[in-house]
């Protein structure tokens, strides 16, 4: 009689599926079952029946609301690191390209809602981002290689010096805005800010969400950021291209839409202050 | 199509488009939220390791496959590998991921009502088939995949022999899987 060494092979590598599927084999049992999978048919056809039970697990614990701040946090975390493989070339800098008042107002912001886009500003950003185009067509070229260069050198420093940890600071609301809340997320020595808003409860008709940038000099204008809607939930994620000075409130008033106002109309009833 | 969304919402990931990650976290931040609670029984921890894992799929977004799976398993299966890793002491860099087979079908979820209501009477069947489950069988798929141990630990733990774990183990998820079916949730 002689021995099936292969069958034997295959009935101990198909006995231990469900105990790979479960992620219970050590290591080295791991990859023998792994490579023993992609070559065997049969052993295939089980995983396709048993990972039908192993991702049913996760649907079977207790359906736990997160706190609205892990959303911020994670959120915040992404706009200051960049996407993408690691290891990899890092992509180019992103442009923000949607300045919400573009002829008053210092700096740029890039709205971030789950889902709708404000038609309004994409119009208003289009229509700058061509004039800009046309204009600065024949200087691009001359300066492309100097940036080149720059960013070249900027990613090399990247690489060897840490990134700067994150500020972040709460946005608190009040009055009907009490139920609301947010973080301003700043890195040092970066014109990069990211504020997110959670709890927002919906506008009435023609109105819309303003966000401020006070000085704490009473004889300085706040400066408008740009105008806002929540999304269904709520939320709502601003990326800003400038920085923000110790000092700085950032505070959120209901206004008329959809332009906003040109100063506050009431007290805001959220808002946090920079306190590096 | 479920894989066409998963493709898109991937492929803005890839892209570094926030706004693809603030909705991969409205479709499955609750879920990875719920498993890690499970896992970790820290509110604390469980946020902390839904952030990590976030992120860890943001900064490898490219390496997702839909040939392989749903976003939905690659967030649940980065989330619970995570919980694990913290719950075990285990670095992130000693864990070689478990490879998804080619053929497992992609599944995703969306977070309008229906879906939601979809998933609650979802669980209510999972609950159930793991209820159907001998108690002995349960226990070495709830020890293995909420727990984090291995067979040989579970073994060990339970003073029975490592080919038992492994049948039982075999045994409740095909049970699981002909009680899924019959009962028509999808695979």
């Amino acid at each position: 009689m002689t021995v099936d060494w292969d069958r034997l092979d295959h009935d101990r590598m198909e006995e231990a599926v469900a105990a790979y599927l479960l992620d219970a084999l050590e290591d080295d049992e791991r990859a023998r079952v792994a490579a023993h999978i992609e070559g065997c048919p049969t052993c295939r056809a089980l995983v396709w029946r048993l990972s039908h039970a192993v991702d049913s697990l996760p649907t079977s614990v207790d359906d736990v609301r997160p706190p609205a701040r892990l959303r911020e946090r994670i959120l915040a975390a992404a706009a200051v690191t960049p996407a993408g493989e690691q290891e990899a070339t890092p992509a180019p800098p992103r442009i923000i390209p949607f300045p919400s008042r573009p002829t008053t107002e210092p700096g740029t912001l890039e709205a971030i809602p789950s889902r709708v886009r404000r038609g309004r500003l994409r119009a208003v950003a289009y229509g700058a981002a061509i004039a800009v185009l046309v204009a600065g067509l024949g200087v691009l070229s001359a300066v492309a290689v100097n940036l080149n260069n720059q960013l070249h050198h900027a990613q090399q420093a990247a690489q060897r010096t840490p990134p700067p940890k994150p500020g972040e600071y709460p946005i608190n609301g009040s009055g009907s805005l009490a139920g609301a809340s947010g973080t301003v997320t700043t890195v040092p020595g970066q014109a990069l800010s990211v504020v997110a808003f959670n709890g927002l409860p919906q506008v009435g008709p023609n109105r819309v969400y303003q966000m401020w940038e006070i000085d704490p000099n009473p004889a300085v204008k706040a400066i408008s950021l740009g105008v806002f809607t929540p999304d269904r939930f709520g939320n709502y994620t601003l990326k800003l291209s400038q920085g923000l000075p110790a000092g700085t409130t950032i505070a959120v008033t209901q206004e008329n839409g959809p332009e906003g106002a040109s100063q506050p109309t009431q007290k805001p009833e959220l808002a946090g202050t920079i306190s590096h | 199509m479920e894989i066409d969304r998963d493709l898109e919402l991937a492929e803005a990931l890839a892209d570094g488009q926030v706004e693809a990650l603030a909705e991969l976290y409205d479709r499955y931040g609750q879920l990875a939220y719920s498993v890690a609670l499970r896992v970790l029984g820290d509110p604390g921890r469980a946020e902390d390791v839904v952030q990590d894992a976030f992120l860890k799929l943001w900064h490898s977004a490219n390496r997702f496959d839909v040939r392989r799976g749903s976003l939905r398993t690659w967030v649940i299966t980065a989330v619970r590998n995570r919980s694990i890793d913290y719950l075990r002491g285990r670095s992130a860099h000693e864990r070689r991921e478990r490879e998804i087979p080619l053929d497992a079908e992609a599944r995703g979820e969306g977070s309008d009502p229906w879906s939601e209501v979809a998933t609650a009477m979802e669980r209510e069947v999972i609950r159930e088939a793991l209820s159907c489950l001998p108690p002995e069988q349960r226990q070495a798929v709830e020890l293995a995949y909420f727990g984090g141990y291995s067979h040989r630990e579970i073994a060990e733990m339970i003073q029975v022999p490592l080919s038992t774990v492994k049948g039982r183990m075999r045994l409740a998820l095909e049970k699981m899987h002909s009680y899924l079916q019959g009962r028509g949730v999808p695979q």
